[in-house]
């Protein structure tokens, strides 16, 4: 009789969230469908239900984003792409067609060449997602384990150094993890949303105006004053525009 | 003497009765046609205040307008006073048929008066005998009363006379639901003869007003009023007068009308826009052989019926390799006409930034047709702008990289049809498999340590252990096959010495007897130490005085129960 209860009670938690899941696959189909008879409109809608439900997965990212694009919301499919990548750093179809989309950004901001040790560095950390590189640094923990546990029952000088590679490896995943995470929970990045923004010196539309910026942008995202967001373009200007004018990025 | 015949007067004044009218001018009217509400307050002592009733069936044009007089007679000797206020309004009916101007409260100072309702009677024109035709009237036209959302639909306004018109001032209603245009409006009424149910008339067209319905179902247009000025037969008009011919006005308006505004209907395949009407879409360049950095002019134009203002292409998606300046929109109305529309040019400046072949797309009208009823694409011809290189001109002349320029004029890779991998936005950084890896690092951490703690434990409860199987050992030496009587004192005094080791954690081979007794004695079991002592005594005495087998038999059964007592009384 207790285990029929137990039961029962599993399937009360798993059945609302099997029926969620599958009305989140039938917008994704049908946005899918849309996305092929050129109805992009419409996919673009039925895409937006699904994240507004708080689901997602990458390639809903670039789906969406693609059709953005096929819209001619440039700055829809830069947002999408951007948000694809935050996901799966390695998707190469969201990189190349963020590079496609970008090339419409009326805004360039050109930026000198970082040196080759921190394009490399920056690289590599971005291979990954902080969640990819706790797993990533817990994974050689264990291997690590292993090696020390080998090391004291063998005693064995090939494995003695190869305690220490792993162990070395095993900081250097730890630094990039603990760094991607610091990046995730303190760098907020947005898109420029409306066609022209103009970006003013305080949270008010009586400030002074300061420079504009233009849909498709991507900027970093500062604190936010009574529906007014402080911005930072990579050339390190700075200014405050209105909430409804930028998307954040997940 | 002047005072005193006044003061006399005063004394003989009679005030006439207080009385209060409502009348109309009219009873019978024509649909269109205005009446006047008359309020006669007579010789009351105060102003009246008079609050109109809701009046429905009515439109009120104008009012109140105010008159007052006073007069003062002398009969025989008696002073009569008499006051009269009159309140007038002019109202025009918005229904045919029996309406009503309900009862009336009038107060004046303390003294109140109901009147009685008056009755009108609103004839439909169509309807009327022709000896009772009006001799002037507006009408208000629509030339499509079930048009579609945004199609364009005419109102004209004619005024009907068959009297001399000395002025005409007109007021438009609110045209709530609509954008409109207004396509004509003489100065002067240009007077025409026309025919209208069965009469004469003189007919001039007031106003034509273009009507885009903005939202779709049921829309009432509110009735135009106008005042007209008529000129009077029966004065001869003075050739010198300063004010021209004698004239009287008159207020009327035009019927109500009803739209029923059609949805547009849904698209299956392709896009929908606002544009509604009749269109045409052509485009051209200004020259398709170009260098490179030099600019050329891109055209689009749309011509034709219906809304033009909701006409619009500007967001098209050019190739990336031009750069695009704003586009100059011209518009060229064709208001004599009686459907508005005309021409709509938009004109791009754009500048190729790299050499070679660029093509602009074709650029599409999507409209809906309200003749034929359904969405109609339209779209001009894919031009080829075939861009020589300039050499003088970097290659980054519009700030792309190298990387990006080789992107130029590539298209998105297609969409992803891969498993979907549902995933909640809300969900942390820790995954499962990060737990289970962290679970499995600490558990191969912990393996040595465990194990190491486990060994420890083992050696450090070895001693016990051997304690406990003391007695265990020591029986089983006893029960082993033992066939001679030397063989089973051999066995008692080598299970005496296993017993002692695993006691005492000792690994001595051999004791003396009386080192067994004297480890018995410290042990507090000197008596069952003696006892032992006999057994290991007739043990050591056999090689030299044979024992028969049934006494080394009793001394092994005994030495099993002595050693018995020793283990539950070893300290």
């Amino acid at each position: 009789m207790a285990g029929c209860k137990y039961i029962l009670f599993f399937f009360a938690l798993i059945f609302p969230l099997l029926a969620v899941q599958e009305e989140i696959a039938f917008h994704y189909e049908n946005g899918m469908n849309a996305y092929r008879i050129g109805q992009f409109d419409l996919a673009v809608q039925e895409f937006e239900v699904i994240l507004e439900n708080n689901w997602d997965f990458p390639e809903l990212y670039y789906n969406l984003g693609n059709a953005f694009y096929r819209n001619g919301n440039t700055a829809g499919a830069v947002w999408a792409y951007e948000s694809c990548l935050k996901l799966s750093p390695t998707h190469t179809n969201a990189s190349y067609n963020l590079k496609l989309a970008n090339l419409k950004v009326k805004d360039r901001v050109d930026l000198p060449k970082p040196p080759l040790y921190l394009k490399w560095y920056l690289g590599i950390k971005e291979q990954f997602t902080p969640s990819e590189w706790i797993n990533i640094s817990l994974f050689i923990l264990l291997l690590f384990s292993l090696a020390a546990i080998l090391c004291r029952f063998l005693s064995n000088s090939v494995l003695n150094n190869l305690r220490g590679i792993v162990l070395s490896v095993l900081f250097v995943a730890m630094f990039f993890t603990v760094h991607s995470i610091w990046t995730k929970n303190s760098v907020k990045e947005g898109i420029i949303y409306d066609m022209k923004v103009e970006v003013r010196s305080e949270p008010n539309s009586f400030s002074t105006r300061l420079f504009e910026v233009h849909a498709g942008l991507k900027v970093s995202v500062g604190q936010i004053s009574n529906e007014w967001i402080a911005i930072e373009l990579l050339d390190g200007k700075t200014g405050w525009v209105e909430e409804n004018d930028i998307r954040l990025i997940w | 003497m002047i005072h005193t015949i006044l003061i006399c007067l005063l004394s003989t004044l009679i005030w006439a009765e207080s009385t209060v009218n409502v009348t109309v001018d009219r009873n019978r009217i024509i649909e269109g046609d205005s009446i006047i509400l008359t309020i006669t307050a007579k010789n009351v002592k105060s102003e009246p205040d008079v609050r109109l009733p809701n009046l429905q069936e009515f439109k009120i044009v104008s009012g109140p307008s105010q008159s007052s007089s006073t007069n003062v007679q002398f009969v025989n000797g008696k002073v009569t006073k008499s006051s009269t206020t009159t309140l007038s309004w002019t109202l025009v009916p918005i229904k045919t048929g029996k309406l009503t101007i309900p009862a009336m409260v009038i107060k004046a100072g303390k003294q109140s008066f109901t009147s009685s309702p008056v009755s009108i009677t609103v004839l439909k024109r169509e309807d009327l005998q022709t000896e009772f035709v009006s001799q002037f009237f507006i009408e208000a036209e629509l030339d499509n009363k079930t048009p579609y959302r945004g199609e364009q639909v005419i109102l004209t306004y004619t005024l009907y006379t068959k009297v001399d018109v000395t002025s005409f001032d007109d007021k438009l209603p609110k045209f709530k639901g609509f954008w409109i245009e207004e396509l004509f409006a003489p100065k002067n009424l240009q007077l025409r003869e026309s025919q209208k149910n069965g009469n004469r008339f003189y007919a001039a067209t007031i106003k034509k007003i273009a009507l885009y319905p903005t939202k779709s179902g049921d829309i009432d247009i509110d009735p135009m009023t106008a005042v007209i000025g008529i000129r009077e037969k029966q004065q001869r008009w003075n050739d010198f007068s300063l004010f021209g011919p004698p004239s009287k006005k008159y207020t009327i308006s035009t019927n109500k009308l009803e739209l029923k505004v059609q949805p547009l209907p849904e698209r299956e395949n392709g896009k929908v826009s606002a544009v509604v009407g009749n269109w045409n879409i052509r485009s051209g360049m200004s020259t398709t052989n170009v260098k490179q950095d030099e600019a050329v002019t891109f055209q689009v134009i749309i011509n034709g019926t219906g809304n033009i203002q909701t006409v619009d292409i500007s967001n098209i998606s050019f190739p990336n390799e031009l750069e695009i300046f704003e586009p100059e929109i011209h518009i060229k109305e064709n208001p004599l006409r009686d459907k508005i529309g005309g021409e709509k040019k938009f004109e791009w400046v754009l500048i190729p930034r790299f050499a070679g072949d660029i093509y602009i797309p074709k650029v599409q009208l999507n409209y809906f047709d309200p003749k034929q009823g359904k969405w109609l694409t339209k779209s001009t011809a894919r031009h080829r702008l075939n861009v020589a290189p300039n050499e003088k001109s970097a290659i980054s002349s519009i700030g792309l990289s190298k990387e990006e320029v080789a992107l130029v004029g590539k298209d998105i890779r297609f969409m992803d049809e891969s498993q979907s991998k549902w995933r909640d936005r809300n969900s942390g950084l820790i995954s499962g498999t990060a737990l289970t890896l962290l679970l499995l690092s600490g558990m191969v951490f912990a393996f040595p340590h465990a194990h190491s703690l486990t060994r420890k434990r083992m050696k450090q409860t070895s001693g016990g252990r051997q304690v406990r199987r003391a007695l265990k050992s020591a029986f089983l030496i006893l029960d082993s096959k033992s066939d001679t009587p030397e063989e089973i004192y051999t066995h008692i005094y080598k299970s005496v010495v296993c017993f002692i080791n695993h006691k005492m954690g000792l690994n001595q081979v051999e004791y003396s007897t009386g080192e067994i007794i004297d480890i018995f004695k410290s042990r507090n079991l000197s008596k069952v130490g003696e006892s032992i002592e006999q057994i290991m005594i007739r043990g050591e005495t056999v090689r030299f005085a044979p024992i028969s087998s049934q006494d080394a038999q009793n001394d092994l059964q005994e030495f099993k129960i002595l050693l018995k007592e020793t283990d539950d009384g070893w300290l």
